[in-house]
């Protein structure tokens, strides 16, 4: 895998990396990682990735990981050694489509398919849907990895890298044939549950054991934290007070609420379904690094690859990051490993499968993918 | 490992997604999705008890997650736990085994679980298993499940039979609506009837004739009479109704009456019969028609038709007498008609004889291939009065619309002023000419013709009109035309033609003076060159050669045109040459091509002389043709020999010298004749530095002018080639510290293994590699030298990480004085003899030198020796 490093954020810069990556002959796909801050817009690009020839999938996220650095302004591009199948699942928050349908007929053949990249708008309202699609469709006979792009000030708007230009709403399923190892793990623990979910629209949260949503929420995190919530600090109090799905014999899935809805809704990144049962979790900066570090270990494990020298592609919620901040240095350190080159993004959500576990849309998770290019 | 509140919640939770739609696949995909996703399983599927098409009893997936569970190992290894199954006792057999729980080769795990009255679950579960317990406390749920399976299928039913009852009911709606529809219709047609009634009523009202229902007996059943006065006598109309005929008529005629009313029900058929009936002093005629009513049931209607009779025995006379006269006149008539007969047969005969010629000349004039017109002369124009056929098909006209105009009116406007001029009246005058006409189609198409006419006449025998037959030459003056103008394209072609030939022929006189010319000058030029130039054929035949050549090898040029090219050399090149030729022409290789070659010449004395030569391939259309300019070196040999000698000699005398002032300096810098001051030390240092480069200079001229003089001798004898390496890299190693170069020696060839050749010379050539490497490469690099036994040969080379060398400079650096472009560009000192003189030491023991370079990244010069030299 040929990856270069734009860390200008501009559009001259893109396109002077996209050069570059594309000058390698031995290019035939390209996977793009952009920063929030480059504020890129359609209008700028996309004509430049129209005319691409080579196949393309990423996105924009709140932020981008270039080794051990961080960057908020910036583009990875990353040449594939072989052209990547693209499909773009558009209207990701239409209740209406019936994405099992959609997925059956856009891929009629997987045989030579090892590893799927899912690149979703992270703000879209029916992801775990599609997740639940593609499992329903593929099963786990493939890997996954990916995550939700998106702004951090959580207004939907094109996010997704792709050869017909940047998409909203919609999601990336980019087939390769390449070996990967997944590792997944997030370090939160229960503070405080079981609550029954009583009220759910897809990832709207209304009511938690027969009262409005946040009302428990905020008895619960304003005890644990000794903060008082406001409309202004909503995301920065929540961030560290995730939801947690059960699920028997597997770490909790955990759901982040980032906004409040209207009559004391909790608006998270990912569906929770009505009727379940949820725990509201609490992290520690040692449990989180140690969570990063074992998505590592299980990635590696998993890896059936023949490379020696091959690629570590790390998905990480954004939320993670905002969590730990000074403190998030150690996670990078956690899964840096100098034999390795490593390239990823801060998320809004992740998506991952290593071929042991139901195929699930993550929240606040550290997902480590060793790629074989 | 979750807690079993966690459990108790997580089955919960699955509890809650059963059953929440009666629709079975809807039901299915939430409930068994929710179950797999809070268990963390990878897959599952429902298999429901069912016959298969051939009423065989087995368990059919109805629903699974994925949805294709084909290439999921584990699942598939489940299925063959499956038994085969022929009834439903051996249905129960096997769910009394169940949970049946399993593992696939990978490790993963699978379990089959029943569902009650229904099927089965299975469950494949990759990693850590399920625990007992867990599977125990899903046996509740999976009765629900099957439970909730039941529902779908009794809903299913439900709704089946619900839109059944829904079918029969409207079916019976649609029935009744129909029914109604046919009641209306009938009180429509009651009233339809009924108004039929009225009107037949009416009818029968008007009509003036007395009508009887009677039955066989004769019985009156009903009837309609128009008076009294129809009536027999003493029959009053009251007195009718009950009665039998034979009460109210006469014997006779009542039994006609029943006769016929007997046939009438036989038959079937309407019967009418007339008869008498004395009524009022009067016999009145009757006549009487019995028609078939209800079943033996006759209408009789009695009309009264004596005035009738009457009238029609008063014409029955005047039709007798009418007779009679008419059988007198038809004899009188026959007698005459006999004569007519005869007279008329005569005719007929004539005019049948006529119709016929009539037809045949009618056939004739229509059928004939030209047009042909017959006009009348009226007040000065030919109206015309008949015309075949072929007149109308080719002017697109119907004969009516012909027939009575004057044929002017078909000519064009120039053949109609021809007509005015006096055409139509010479023709009146008798003369007829063959004249050309033109006539206009309906279309407006022109049609030229040729017209003959001749005089038509009337019965006593003056000319009134003409006929006119025109023959169709359109197609004629066509291809006259167009026959015309391709001889005038022919003429003018011929013409342009015979322009260009002309234009074309002093265009090559031209060009054969100007190629005359240009030969002129070409020859003057080649034989004013100061060199030989012979071209010579694929074949290696002379074709050309210039005076040069003449003056050189002694030949004149006639004498070598047609000659093979290896006349003009000694014989011992000759071999060489042919190959060489035959190599290019097969692979178009060709190693001696376009570079100066050094050669021997052969004169035609018979002498030899140093030659040098440039040959270049040149193809002119098919033909390939080899030029060659050579030059005689005779002088500049003689020159180069007194140069060397003067070099060796001024080497010599100036070695002499330079010892003794190295001397001096060695004795003064070592501080025997007193100390020194720093700057004079250095001073010093700097002159004994000079010193040794100008000694190292002199050495390789020394040893560039034996080379040039065949006098290097080599003082070989067997040595230790590692011994030779690490002498030099002793020798130089203080180089390389002085620019921080990492200096490396991998030594492969063994220690002790000799080797015969002159290690002095081949410490030269090392050296001179090594300190190379180390010049042209930058402070902090790194240097290789590895030494190895390669094809039994010592291979020696020297790896640097340096400036390395341009691609362009590389093919030149064995070359005397020649030094790399770059090498001036970095200041690097350097006299451009060592490679040259490297390469003459290798060479002198059998071995070959070489180097390979990358600009920037760095150099590898390379040497072998062979074992054997």
């Amino acid at each position: 895998m040929i990856i270069e490093v734009d860390k200008t954020g501009s559009i001259a810069g893109f396109q002077e990396t996209l050069a570059a990556v594309l000058a390698y002959e031995q290019v035939k796909g390209l996977l793009i990682l952009a920063g929030e801050a480059n504020n890129f817009t359609p209008a700028a690009l996309d004509e430049t990735l129209k005319n691409m020839p080579v196949p393309l999938f990423g996105g924009i996220f709140p932020e981008i990981i270039a080794g051990r650095e961080k960057l908020a302004r910036g583009t990875i591009i990353a040449g594939l050694p072989m052209a990547p199948k693209v499909q773009i699942i558009p209207k990701l928050s239409d209740i209406t489509v019936d994405y099992d349908g959609i997925i059956d007929k856009k891929f009629s053949n997987l045989d030579q398919t090892k590893t799927m990249f899912v690149v979703v708008d992270g703000l879209s309202k029916r992801i775990s849907a599609l997740i639940d699609s593609l499992f329903n469709i593929f099963g786990l006979e493939i890997n996954y990895i990916g995550g939700g792009a998106g702004s951090l000030s959580f207004e939907q708007k094109p996010c997704l890298f792709t050869n017909q230009g940047l998409l909203q709403d919609s999601a990336l399923l980019a087939m390769l044939e390449i070996e990967s190892g997944i590792g997944v793990s997030h370090g939160w623990t229960t503070l405080q549950g079981p609550f029954k979910v009583t009220e759910a629209d897809r990832n709207i949260v209304k009511s938690l054991d027969w009262r409005p949503a946040f009302e428990l929420y905020r008895e619960v995190v304003e005890q644990a934290s000794g903060q008082a919530f406001s409309h202004a600090n909503f995301f920065e109090l929540a961030k560290g007070y995730p939801f947690g799905i059960n699920k028997l014999g597997a770490e909790k899935i955990v759901r982040d609420p980032i906004m409040l809805g209207q009559n004391g809704a909790l608006i998270c990144v990912g569906e929770v379904p009505e009727g379940c049962y949820v725990d509201i979790l609490a992290g520690k900066v040692a449990s989180l690094v140690g969570a990063a570090r074992k998505a590592l270990v299980l990635g590696q494990r998993a890896f059936r690859g023949q490379s020696t020298t091959p690629t570590m592609l790390f998905m990480d919620c954004i939320s993670r990051a905002l969590f730990l901040e000074e403190e998030f240095c150690q996670e990078l350190d956690a899964i840096f490993d100098q034999n390795m080159p490593l390239l990823g993004a801060l998320t809004l959500g992740e998506i991952a499968n290593s071929g042991q576990d139901y195929l699930e849309f993550y929240n606040k998770t550290a997902v480590v993918g060793i790629l074989e290019a | 490992m979750s807690s079993s509140a966690e459990q108790i919640q997580i089955l919960y939770e699955i509890a809650m997604s059963i059953g929440t739609s009666l629709e079975l696949d809807q039901m299915l995909k939430k409930a068994l999705s929710t179950l797999l996703k809070k268990l963390n399983c990878s897959a599952g599927g429902i298999h429901f008890v069912k016959k298969d098409v051939n009423q065989d009893l087995g368990f059919e997936q109805i629903y699974a997650i994925p949805l294709n569970t084909d290439r999921n190992r584990t699942y598939q290894a489940a299925l063959q736990h499956l038994p085969q199954l022929t009834d439903r006792k051996q249905v129960a057999d096997f769910y009394r085994k169940l949970p049946l729980r399993g593992q696939d080769q990978a490790g993963n795990h699978f379990h089959l679980l029943e569902l009650p009255d229904v099927g089965l679950l299975v469950l494949i579960k990759n990693g850590q298993d399920l625990d007992p317990f867990m599977v125990k406390s899903l046996q509740p749920l999976l009765e629900k499940l099957a439970g909730a399976c039941q529902a779908c299928w009794q809903s299913e039913e439900l709704v089946a039979a619900h839109q059944h009852a829904m079918k029969v009911n409207f079916e019976l709606v649609e029935k009744s609506n129909a029914l109604n529809r046919s009641r209306q219709d009938l009180l429509n047609v009651l009233q339809e009837l009924r108004q039929v009634a009225a009107r037949n009523q009416t009818i029968l009202d008007a009509i003036p004739d007395a009508m009887f229902y009677l039955n066989r007996s004769g019985d009156i059943l009903d009837y309609k009479i128009v008076g009294e006065q129809d009536l027999p006598p003493g029959v009053s109309p009251e007195m009718l109704a009950g009665r039998n005929l034979q009460q109210i008529l006469p014997p006779d005629l009542a039994d006609l009456t029943l006769h016929y009313i007997g046939q009438t029900l036989d038959s079937r058929k309407i019967q009418v019969f007339e008869c008498q009936l004395p009524l009022r002093q009067r016999r009145q005629e009757l006549e009487v028609r019995l028609v078939v009513g209800e079943p033996n049931e006759v209408l009789a209607i009695v009309r009264n038709i004596t005035k009738r009779k009457q009238a029609e025995k008063a014409l029955q006379k005047v039709k007798e007498e009418l007779e009679r006269r008419v059988e007198a006149r038809t004899a009188e008539l026959s007698k005459s008609n006999t004569l007519l007969k005869q007279e008329i047969g005569e005719r007929q005969k004539v005019e049948e004889q006529l119709r016929q010629a009539e037809q045949r000349y009618r056939t004739l004039f229509d059928e004939a291939p030209v047009m042909y017109v017959i006009t009348r002369d009226q007040g000065g124009a030919p109206i015309v009065t008949d015309c075949n056929q072929q007149f109308l098909t080719t002017l697109g006209y119907r004969r009516a619309e012909v027939v009575g105009r004057s044929l002017a009116d078909f000519y064009t406007p120039a053949s109609q002023a021809d007509l005015v001029e006096g055409g139509y009246q010479r023709a009146l005058q008798g003369h007829f000419d063959t004249e050309e006409r033109s006539l206009l189609t309906r279309a407006g198409r022109v049609v030229e013709t040729l017209l003959r006419a001749r005089p038509e006449t009337d019965a006593e025998g003056h000319v009134c009109g003409k006929r006119a037959m025109f023959v169709d030459v359109t197609a004629r003056k066509r291809a006259e035309e167009a026959l015309r103008q391709t001889h005038a394209e022919l003429e003018r072609k011929v013409e342009a033609r015979t322009a260009e030939l002309s234009a074309a022929n002093v265009r090559l006189k031209q060009e054969i003076i100007d190629r005359k010319q240009t030969e002129q000058t070409l020859t003057t030029v080649l034989n004013t060159v100061g060199e030989g130039i012979i071209a010579v054929d694929s074949t290696g035949t002379i074709v050309t050669v210039n005076q040069e050549v003449q003056r050189i090898w002694g030949y004149q040029q006639e004498e070598l045109i047609g000659r093979k090219l290896q006349i003009l050399m000694p014989e011992k090149y000759r071999s060489t040459h042919q190959a060489g030729l035959q190599r290019y022409l097969q692979t178009g290789a060709g190693r001696m091509l376009g570079q100066w070659l050094e050669l021997e010449g052969l004169r035609k004395d018979g002498s030899t002389f140093p030659l040098e030569v440039h040959i270049t391939a040149t193809r002119i259309g098919e033909r390939l043709l080899f030029t060659a300019a050579a030059r005689d070196i005779t002088e500049r040999h003689e020159f180069e020999k007194m140069r060397d000698n003067f070099v060796s000699t001024v080497s010599h005398e100036l070695r002499t010298p330079l010892a003794s002032i190295m001397g001096f300096l060695e004795t003064v810098l070592g501080g025997r004749p007193g100390p020194l001051t720093e700057v004079q030390q250095r001073f010093l240092q700097n002159s004994y530095k000079s010193s040794e480069r100008l000694l190292k200079l002199i050495e390789e001229l020394l040893t560039i002018s034996r080379i040039q003089q065949g006098t290097l001798k080599l003082d070989k004898r067997s040595f230790l080639p590692a011994q030779a390496v690490q002498n030099v890299r002793e020798m130089v190693a203080s180089l390389a510290a002085a620019k921080s170069i990492g200096l490396e020696v991998e030594n492969e060839w063994p220690s002790d293994k000799k080797l015969v050749g002159d290690q002095d010379r081949l410490e030269q050539v090392i050296t001179n590699l090594v300190g190379n490497a180390i010049k042209f490469t930058p402070e902090g690099g790194r240097v290789w030298l590895h030494s190895d036994e390669a094809d039994g040969s010592w291979q020696f080379k020297v790896v640097d990480t340096g400036i390395g060398i341009p691609e362009a400079d590389i093919p030149r650096l064995f070359q005397r004085f020649y030094r790399a472009s770059n090498a001036a560009e970095a200041q690097i000192q350097g006299t451009g003899l060592g490679l040259y003189v490297c390469q003459a030491i290798v060479e002198e023991h059998g071995g070959q030198i070489g180097l390979e370079s990358k600009l920037d990244a760095g150099t590898t010069a390379w040497f072998t020796i062979p074992a054997s030299n």
